[in-house]
């Protein structure tokens, strides 16, 4: 019944009404174009940042030797989202040639690799066996694409005689130009293992290659690869290690200077919106006390034919959020626009492909809470007014 | 049409209750020693200007607050339950003042007192929302009696000052009350206007068989339909004015004597 004499009088006085909803949608309509460039600009960075793996790296320096078990340590730890051991770099270059002879040989690296790495596109199939994942600088090298043969050799020095093993690879993918700048072929830890084996002149069963017999070793790696889960964890990944005295370097000053573009414009959009709110808030809430009080009679006739308080206190309490819902929806077709308009218009350097200004539905949600909240607060003093109206005050002047 | 003399059963009792208002350098004073309202009964409270006749329908209608009251009481129709309206002043329960003043009273104040933003057939038909009815053929039978069938959609603004009485009427009676209480019903009406809402509003409230309280300082008016009447006694004393009301309703040979006393006394102001 309120709602209905509210709705009723809201649309008597459309005009009043539209001019209050303006009056918001010129508060709320800067304030989600602002939130939307801060969201669209962080996200953007932070999405490119995401998307190129190496910012997700530890690059540890120098070589050292580290168990398997210490390396399945680090990789169980809430912050990492992907470690393998490696073999001592010198072991683990070799030549690479195309199976045809056409192309090669090229001295490369072999980079260990393990499930999850995220370098290795995850929807390829697994790397095992002879399979490897070759960077697209040697794939360019060679000419080679996924399908095609390589072969490999690795060359050691035993008793002062040059010796040589011949390795076939399959090239099961190759990896995007940014994700590993140098000529590599991501393969296996075991096939690291038998390469560094051989190189130290130890007879490897599995492959065939003959040589000293390694006896019971426990082995140990020279290093390892590892990325943090997510941007957040390089920072405690990298002191973490550092604190394990492991020298490391990381993409961290990038991060947290996007990190920091984060923080300060959400200060910025925080205190704008603050202010703004608070103006609107005011506004409104002294508007609809005017409007209170200009209906006093109409409010005086209502209490007259029984509509009791909390009726009253109800009435410019659903008219404020009538106006709030007529202004978010205006404020909303405003920001539409100026999204199309700035994304069409502007593209950050770097960010091409992305949106400038953006925003996601949780935002949405919140704007359309928080200005329906606030309509409800401006009018609680107005409606608290209005629940106090007796009869007498003005019933005679309608 | 004369209206009834009192008999019927007790609606509302007044005894030794007091309303005062004070201004800056004068103060008035409204008195009811004794007065009962009873069923079927019409009665007209007359005085000139300033005598307290608003102030006690006002008072009649439970929306003031008396300052003094040795017994105000409201009994409910049919089964005769006394509620205590002082006691509920006291205790600040307006929404129960409220919710007897929605089933059992019908008000007409002087200048309608429609609600601007709904149609005329919403405005009849508040009340009735109020308590949760919907009797739309009530409503069409009492928009013909009184001639606004055609203005029913339209908005109180699109009216003329009778119309908008005539309006007022039918809100007062759309939801059958016991008491309509009538506030200088044709006080903005010229005088051909006025006799003509008022043949309408009596031959209503005969109908209908409530009980009429209407307070008025048109003498002729009310002596035209023959309401029994209480008189303000107004008397001065020093900066404050004070005005009885009470007793019961006069319908003897003094009538013309009251009514010229009136006439005067509107006169001199």
């Amino acid at each position: 019944m309120i709602f209905r004499l509210a709705l009723a009088d809201t649309l008597h006085e459309r005009q009043m009404a539209a001019c209050y909803a303006v009056a918001l949608a010129a508060v709320l309509a800067p304030l989600m174009v602002l939130y939307g460039l801060k969201t669209g600009v962080i996200t953007a960075l932070t999405t490119n940042l995401l998307q190129d793996p190496r910012n997700l790296e530890i690059i540890v320096l120098g070589n050292r030797d580290y168990s398997g078990t210490y390396v399945e340590g680090l990789a169980a730890r809430d912050d990492v989202g992907f470690a393998v051991p490696r073999t001592r770099s010198i072991a683990a270059t070799l030549y690479i040639e195309r199976s045809d002879g056409q192309g090669g040989p090229e001295l490369a690296e072999l980079v260990p690799t393990a499930p999850g790495d995220p370098l290795i596109d995850p929807e390829a199939p697994p790397l095992q066996g002879s399979g490897v994942a070759l960077s697209h600088a040697l794939a360019t090298a060679l000419d080679v694409e996924p399908g095609d043969t390589v072969r490999a050799s690795a060359v050691r020095e035993v008793d002062g005689q040059r010796q040589r093993v011949v390795l076939d690879l399959d090239v099961t993918q190759v990896l995007p130009q940014t994700a590993f700048g140098r000529r590599a072929a991501f393969a296996p830890l075991p096939l690291l293992q038998a390469v560094e084996d051989y190189r130290d002149g130890l007879a490897v069963q599995n492959f065939g290659w003959e040589g000293r017999d390694p006896g019971d070793f426990e082995r140990v790696f020279a290093s390892f690869r590892i990325y943090a889960r997510d941007l957040d964890s390089v920072a405690s990944l990298a002191d973490f290690l550092t604190r394990e005295g492991i020298e490391v370097r990381s993409q961290l000053a990038e991060i947290e200077t996007v990190q920091d573009l984060d923080t300060n414009l959400t200060r910025i959009f925080t205190i704008i919106a603050l202010l703004g709110g608070a103006g609107y808030l005011l506004s409104m809430g002294a508007n609809l006390w005017s409007n209170v009080k200009r209906k006093t009679r109409e409010l005086s006739v209502m209490r007259l034919l029984g509509v009791p308080a909390a009726g009253l206190l109800r009435f410019p309490i659903f008219q404020a959020n009538f106006v709030a819902i007529l202004g978010m929806v205006l404020a909303f077709g405003i920001y539409f626009l100026g999204e199309t308009v700035i994304n069409l218009l502007f593209a950050a350097p770097g960010l091409e492909g992305q949106p400038v200004v953006k925003l996601l539905p949780l935002h949405y949600a919140f704007a359309i809470v928080l200005t329906l909240v606030a309509a409800i607060v401006a009018a609680a003093v107005a409606g608290w007014r209005a629940s106090r109206i007796e009869p007498s005050e003005g019933m005679r002047d309608v | 049409m004369a209206a009834a003399a009192p008999g019927g059963e007790l609606l509302m009792r007044m005894m030794g209750v007091v309303k005062r208002r004070v201004a800056k350098d004068r103060s008035f004073e409204l008195v009811v020693p004794d007065l009962e309202i009873r069923s079927g009964q019409a009665v007209a409270f007359i005085g000139p200007s300033g005598s307290g006749k608003s102030t006690l329908i006002d008072l009649l209608a439970m929306t003031l607050r008396p300052d003094e009251a040795r017994d105000f009481s409201f009994f409910t129709p049919g089964d005769r339950a006394e509620t205590d309206i002082d006691a509920l002043w006291r205790g600040r329960q307006q929404d129960a003042l409220g919710r007897i003043r929605s089933q059992y009273f019908g008000y007409v104040l002087q200048t309608g007192g429609l609600l601007p933003f709904l149609s005329v057939r919403d405005n009849i038909r508040l009340p009735q929302r109020l308590l949760g009815r919907d009797d739309a053929q009530w409503i069409e039978v009492l928009a013909k009696r009184l001639g606004i069938t055609e203005q029913l959609s339209a908005k109180p603004g699109q009216l003329s000052v009778g119309q908008r009485q005539r309006v007022a009427i039918a809100r007062a009676l759309t939801h059958k009350p016991a008491i309509v209480l009538a506030d200088e019903p044709t006080a903005s009406l010229d005088p051909v206007n006025a006799h003509g809402v008022m043949d309408l509003f009596m031959d209503l409230i005969d109908r209908s068989g409530a009980t009429l309280i209407i307070v008025s300082h048109d003498s002729h008016l009310v002596d035209r339909f023959q309401i029994p009447l209480i008189e303000g006694q107004v008397s001065q004393r020093g900066a404050t004015a004070r005005s009885v009301f009470g007793g019961e309703p006069t319908l003897d040979t003094d009538r013309t004597v009251i009514m010229d006393r009136i006439d005067q006394g509107e006169r001199v102001r």
